[in-house]
């Protein structure tokens, strides 16, 4: 019997020679796998050139522990030879199912280093923005010439959906949308007025509410509000859709998913939006007259009359005229996003993101061309 | 092949078990055992309430009454800390494999692992791998996400999860739904050979006659609200039932071979 140089509750290691045998004792499970591992650590350099490994110690046996010993053994292979000896009949099946010393097989995709990736994220992010708009602008090219077909032929207009998605996005958001509008309005009047009352100009106010409220602000926020909430509502109906393959199904029976499941969206928000917009600017200005009438003691009346002489119906015209425009960008964005769902989740998620942010970055943009134009032919 | 009837002692033991949803009662006084080490078939028309069987025994359901027993301890009484250990005795897997689409194979097979114990991540590579390998499938799969597997590679890689925390009991919802005849035979043997091996007592929920006949012990067959018998399958074959003769006495049965007496 040689010298004891390492003995815990698992692992008892003896010199000797030609080469050192170690016991293995106890539990060899899941639950004190942490323990085994440690001591394999320990006792590895100990372990000079070769080992008989013993496992008669062994009093239970696990796939985890199997593995273990698999290591355990690969590892002495590495400085001599490794001989695996009593081991009992119900122990023998499991370490025949463990593989000898799995291979070397990734368990993760592979990564770049962290100085590389960045670049690589930032080169890849821009090629996806530019390729996804231009992939984007062809699915507005593809819906607006069904959406043309169908006007041609209006017997292949869904009405129900329609109405029903017209009632999902445009009256179900009637209440976000005219609590935002009131609230924005009345600070626009307040802040104005503070700022206006140092020229003593303070109801000029009402020149800037109604030229802001109708021409930009009630048309945007409206937009952006229903970007998020109908624009996102999109992309996870129509991407859960795919995910369940219902899409794929509905190609087979011979319906076109963009007349199914985009063109009512499609139609539903082009009628809500200027609906909600119309609503957005009475009721911010609504909120502007209340604010106006406890700020500055202007009445109501005498609001309504000095808004109609200042304000033209152009300005009116030039917000609602937009839209039509920025519901069909959030439209198609989000049943675009919808569509492009694949695989997994996760793919939903960042889908339903995307969808939000680029539709809100495309209203943005469009308003801004918007206000190019309209400056262009003074209006 | 493992004699159930040597195994005594009961692993699982559900008693007078009731579930309803709403105004649909789908069990009534249901009684199951399962005995250790054995393979238990549980069959049954469809909407009788197997899936809902086997949620109930693994806690994703709460049922309206009735007791069950997993390896001695009451499930309802479990709670906190108690209930995770409890947890730990068993693996399942879902009938569409139910893996973390975000995560790779390896990763799925890591995720109880990290949940429970605290090992190194060279540790928990290799075991991930074991336990690929042991479903039956290539190394190379351990980095995939399950979007890239096919239906059967799924069910496997989902099987190496359930596998992981070397559970007792394995729960199997229609582990051969989906698969193509070699695939599911393929799958059998597996299950036949993992239970030998890592000493397994599996619940099995399937519709599968092939594998009733090739990898279970026992069958029950749930009817009525009720476990109607549970025996080995010549037995049940000849139970006097009109749905489980039809069952058994239909032409997929003969075509596995399974043999009715003349009545």
């Amino acid at each position: 019997m040689g010298e004891i140089v390492h003995h815990s509750d698992f692992v008892c290691v003896e010199e000797g020679s030609p080469s050192a045998l170690v016991r293995f004792l106890g539990c060899w499970t899941i639950e004190n796998a942490q323990k085994i591992d440690a001591d394999i650590a320990a006792t590895v350099g100990v372990v000079g050139k070769g080992a008989v490994l013993d496992c008669t110690g062994i009093t239970g046996l696990d796939t985890t522990g199997a593995v273990l010993i698999r290591r355990f053994a690969a590892k002495v292979e590495e400085v001599g030879a490794a001989v695996l000896t009593g081991v009992s009949a119900d122990h023998k099946h499991l370490l025949d199912v463990i593989s000898c010393c799995p291979p070397q097989a990734a368990t993760e995709p592979e990564q770049l280093p962290w100085y590389l990736a960045p670049l690589q994220k930032a080169g890849e992010g821009f090629w996806k923005a530019v390729r996804s708009l231009a992939r984007l602008l062809a699915f507005i090219g593809l819906v607006l010439t069904r959406l043309f077909g169908t006007l041609l032929a209006p017997g292949r207009i869904r009405l129900v959906p329609v109405v029903h998605q017209i009632e999902m996005v445009g009256l179900n958001a009637m209440g976000i949308v005219g609590l935002i509008s009131f609230l924005i309005g009345a600070v626009m009047v307040n802040q104005g007025a503070i700022q206006l009352s140092k020229f003593g100009a303070d109801v000029f106010v009402i020149d800037m509410l109604g030229i802001i409220q109708l021409r930009e602000m009630g048309v945007l926020l409206t937009a952006i509000i229903i970007a998020g909430r109908s624009g996102s509502a999109f992309t996870a109906q129509i991407g859960s859709m795919k995910l369940h393959e219902e899409v794929d199904a509905m190609r087979t029976i011979g319906m076109n998913p963009i007349d199914v499941l985009v063109l009512p969206r499609l139609m539903a928000l082009m009628i809500s939006l200027p609906l909600l917009t119309f609503y957005a600017d009475i009721v911010g200005i609504a909120g502007g007259v209340i604010m106006a009438w406890a700020y500055l003691d202007i009445t109501p009346a005498n609001f309504v009359v000095y808004f109609r002489d200042v304000i033209s119906i152009e300005h009116y015209a030039v917000g609602i005229i937009k839209a039509p425009f920025f519901a069909a960008v959030i439209a198609s964005c989000g049943c675009y996003q919808g569509l492009k769902v694949e695989g997994s989740a996760e793919s939903l998620g960042e889908r339903t993101t995307r969808s939000v942010v680029q539709s809100i970055f495309l209203v943005i943009v469009l308003d801004a061309l918007f206000a190019m134009f309209f400056t262009a032919v003074d209006i | 092949m493992m004699d159930g009837f040597q195994h005594k002692d009961t692993i699982i033991q559900v008693t007078g078990l009731v579930n309803q949803f709403g105004d649909h009662v789908v069990h009534d006084g249901l009684n199951l055992d399962l005995r250790r080490g054995e393979i238990l078939g549980v069959v049954g028309g469809s909407g009788a309430g197997k899936s809902v069987l086997l949620r109930s025994i693994i806690g994703l359901n709460k049922p309206k009454a009735g007791h069950i027993e997993i390896n001695g301890r009451s499930q309802s009484a479990l709670a906190g800390d108690e209930d995770q250990e409890a947890r730990r005795e068993w693996g399942v897997l879902f009938q569409d494999g139910a893996l973390f689409s975000s995560l790779t194979v390896a990763q799925n097979i890591k995720v109880p692992l990290k949940e429970h114990f605290d090992l190194s991540h060279d540790l928990m590579d290799d075991l991930a791998i074991s336990k690929v390998i042991m479903a039956g499938l290539a190394p190379e799969a351990a980095c995939k996400f399950p979007s890239e597997l096919s239906g059967g590679m799924r069910k496997r890689a989902a099987l190496a999860r359930a596998l992981a925390l070397d559970p007792k009991i394995l729960f199997l919802d229609e582990p051969t739904a989906g698969l193509d005849p070699i695939g599911a035979a393929k799958f059998d043997g597996l299950v036949r050979e993992l239970c030998v091996s890592l000493g397994l007592t599996v619940f099995l929920v399937t519709h599968d006659l092939d594998t009733l006949v090739r990898v279970c012990d026992r069958v029950a067959v749930i009817g009525d609200k009720k476990v109607l018998l549970n025996a080995p399958l010549e037995e049940v074959v000849k139970f006097d039932h009109p749905w489980v003769q039809e069952y058994f006495g239909g032409p997929r049965a003969r075509a596995v071979g399974i043999k009715q007496e003349e009545r």
